[in-house]
């Protein structure tokens, strides 16, 4: 058996057999992809990449394994393998080209394009066949997919309310980060996972021994969102490069940001997918390619010469604007409301004298500590398994989470631009006299788009 | 039609308010299994349960379309809600309304919202055991007595009484959903 050393686990131990997957070149490309993109622009020690994220993810999937699957060895390692891969489809900058991707592909309902791609990639590698053959191959993307044993103990431990993923993301960002909001006793909360029956499924439920550490993981979760995942200057360089690589394709039409952004289920589209990271994203549109939106945004990006927030509100703080206007608004970013988005920030443009393309509207929804507790997952709630057999939602037996009374979502929309401000003071004069007539053009966007309509 | 106008006006159509989360995602449940809209359900410990629909009341709440007011009771939950989350449309919700008058579905979902209301506008209990008894029913594929619609639920993990199961199967014909 091999030993990895890791920041977070000190030692990660892979089979041998495991090893052999993590030396293929799918797997050791995730060397180069940044687990949090640009993240080290605000958090400069933020450079650590989905290849250890993903040893990680393995590590803490095994023992979650060893615990909760009856002693089965074929079980335990379709979860370890499923874990160690679940990123391999991750484009450059991660997340970033999951937008990306979404925006310039035709899927139907709830299809995901980086999902696609994972599978995909997985079950034509020849390396990986070769390892773990077509069989096992299959029930891998079926775990990942959820295509199959959609409500299994195996996929929970992969993907739910307390999995490996989360569980590892939240220590290792935070580590790396250099922040000490996602540290939790996440031994003492696997050591108290236990599997519960619900007719044919099985699910992970914690037992009253770690409600305390499950505390922990559900306020670690909630502080490193507003701490990290939703942090300004992190928002705005996302931004801007989901901005450079769109005008890339629709305004520069660079026909290489064209070939890996348009999605095609061939095996020429996914070789040449392997083929991009972020370092090589960044030199070929800053270095190689010397004109353009995409180059010019990137640029910015690369030398830290970021967009400001000109504008920011909570919707629900702002009775003048209208329903039809908020329902646009929470939904600006998806690709349906487009043109809608483009006119918006065509007006904005107009009022903070920037040029439209770089103007960029953003709207996101944070969820209450509340709201984490109760439905962070689309997977369900987390049941405690009582003593006496019984099983309750977490939040009834939560001293903490009870007294909490506040249980809300709220959605947030920002303005981001190419504008300066000379100082503290300076911000403060700007924003404050754009927001006013920022507002007049968000209140009147439902009249625009009727306008629009009857003509 | 997006789910988020779905639940609006399942909403609307009920005089505005509908007590519970719980209630919502069942009525969703029903329009979509009546109307063949997939609305992303699946079963769940709770009964069938939709991401998209939880996702679209969250979103729909953090924009102030919805409404929302928290009830807390005591006891033990089993299953069932010891927090309840009250919805009710607000005056911007109103407005988005007014807009999708004479979309395509709008028919169907007033006819749908007129159903439950005939049936009694039951509470999210009875809706919950309802939407139970008719997945056993749908992933038997065939006629099943109470008794059998009860054993089944048994497997699923979810312990519903012959009462309740006769309450349900009234439920689910007077939806229109089963004949007996």
């Amino acid at each position: 058996m091999s030993e990895i050393r890791d920041a977070i686990y000190g030692f990660i131990e892979p089979t041998k057999e495991d090893l052999q997957i993590i030396n293929t070149p799918l797997f050791q490309r995730l060397r180069r992809i940044r687990q949090l993109a640009c993240a080290y622009l605000v958090y400069p020690c933020a450079l650590h990449t989905r290849f250890e994220h993903s040893l990680g993810v393995y590590h803490l999937s095994s023992i979650m394994a060893k615990k909760l699957l009856d002693k089965d060895p074929d079980k335990e390692r379709i979860v370890r393998l499923s874990a160690l891969l679940h990123d391999v489809g991750h484009g450059p900058f991660s997340h970033v080209s999951e937008h990306i991707l979404e925006m310039f592909t035709d899927t139907t309902g709830s299809e995901k394009i980086h999902e696609n791609i994972t599978s995909k990639l997985i079950e034509t590698n020849p390396e990986i066949e070769k390892i773990i053959g077509k069989n096992k191959i299959d029930q891998i993307t079926g775990l990942l997919s959820g295509s199959k044993m959609d409500y299994s103990l195996m996929k929970q431990i992969v993907s739910g309310p307390l999995d490996a993923d989360k569980q590892d993301y939240l220590l290792r960002d935070s580590y790396f980060c250099g922040v000490k909001y996602g540290v939790y006793d996440y031994l003492r909360l696997i050591n108290t996972f236990e599997q519960y029956a619900e007719g044919k499924d099985r699910f992970i439920g914690v037992n009253e021994g770690g409600i305390h550490a499950l505390e922990q993981f559900i306020l670690a979760k909630y502080y490193m969102t507003w701490q990290v995942y939703r942090h300004r200057i992190r928002l705005i360089t996302d931004q801007m490069i989901i901005r450079s690589l769109e005008l890339g394709i629709t305004k520069d039409d660079n026909e290489h940001l064209k070939k890996l952004y348009i999605y095609k289920d061939t095996n020429d589209y996914l070789n040449s997918y392997l083929n991009w990271w972020d370092d090589k994203l960044i030199n070929f549109l800053v270095f190689e390619t010397k004109t353009g939106y995409a180059h010019n945004i990137m640029k910015q990006v690369y030398e830290r010469n970021l967009y400001k927030q000109a504008f920011s509100i909570k919707i629900k703080d702002y009775p003048e604007i209208s329903g039809p206007s908020r329902a646009i608004l929470q939904t600006i970013i998806k690709k349906e409301n487009k043109p809608i988005r483009s006119k918006l920030e065509s007006e904005i443009a107009r009022i903070l004298k920037t040029e439209t393309e770089c103007t960029i509207v953003n709207s996101y929804m944070v969820k209450s500590v509340k709201e984490l507790a109760r439905n962070d997952d689309p997977e369900g709630k987390i049941i405690i398994l009582k003593q006496d057999g019984s099983k309750k939602d977490f939040e009834d037996e939560s001293t903490v989470f009870q007294s909490i009374d506040e249980s809300l979502n709220e959605v947030y929309i920002e303005v981001y631009a190419p504008v300066t401000f000379l100082d503290n003071r300076d911000r403060q004069n700007k924003t404050s006299a754009w927001k006013g007539e920022i507002l007049e053009v968000l209140k009147n966007l439902n009249e625009g788009e009727r306008k629009d309509e009857a003509k | 039609m997006k789910p988020s106008e779905i639940i609006l006006l399942i909403i609307s159509g009920l005089s505005g308010k509908v007590s519970s989360k719980t209630k919502i995602h069942k009525l969703c449940y029903f329009y979509s299994i009546i109307t063949g809209k997939d609305l992303g359900f699946r079963p769940h410990y709770y009964g069938p349960y939709s991401p998209l629909i939880e996702r679209s009341l969250d979103e729909l709440e953090g924009i102030g379309l919805l409404e929302k007011n928290t009830s807390r009771f005591g006891g033990v939950s089993n299953g069932f809600e010891v927090v309840r989350y009250d919805y009710t449309i607000s005056k911007y919700g109103s407005q988005v309304l007014e807009k999708v008058v004479n979309d395509p579905d709008e028919k169907s979902l007033k006819r749908y919202v007129k159903a439950i209301e005939n049936a009694g506008n039951p509470d999210y209990l009875d809706l919950s055991i309802a939407a139970k008894a008719h997945f056993v029913l749908e992933s038997e594929g065939q006629s099943l007595t109470p008794d059998e619609i009860r054993k089944k639920a048994k497997e699923f993990g979810w312990n519903i009484s012959a009462n309740d199961i006769e309450k349900a199967v009234k439920l689910l014909e007077k939806l229109d959903l089963i004949k007996c």
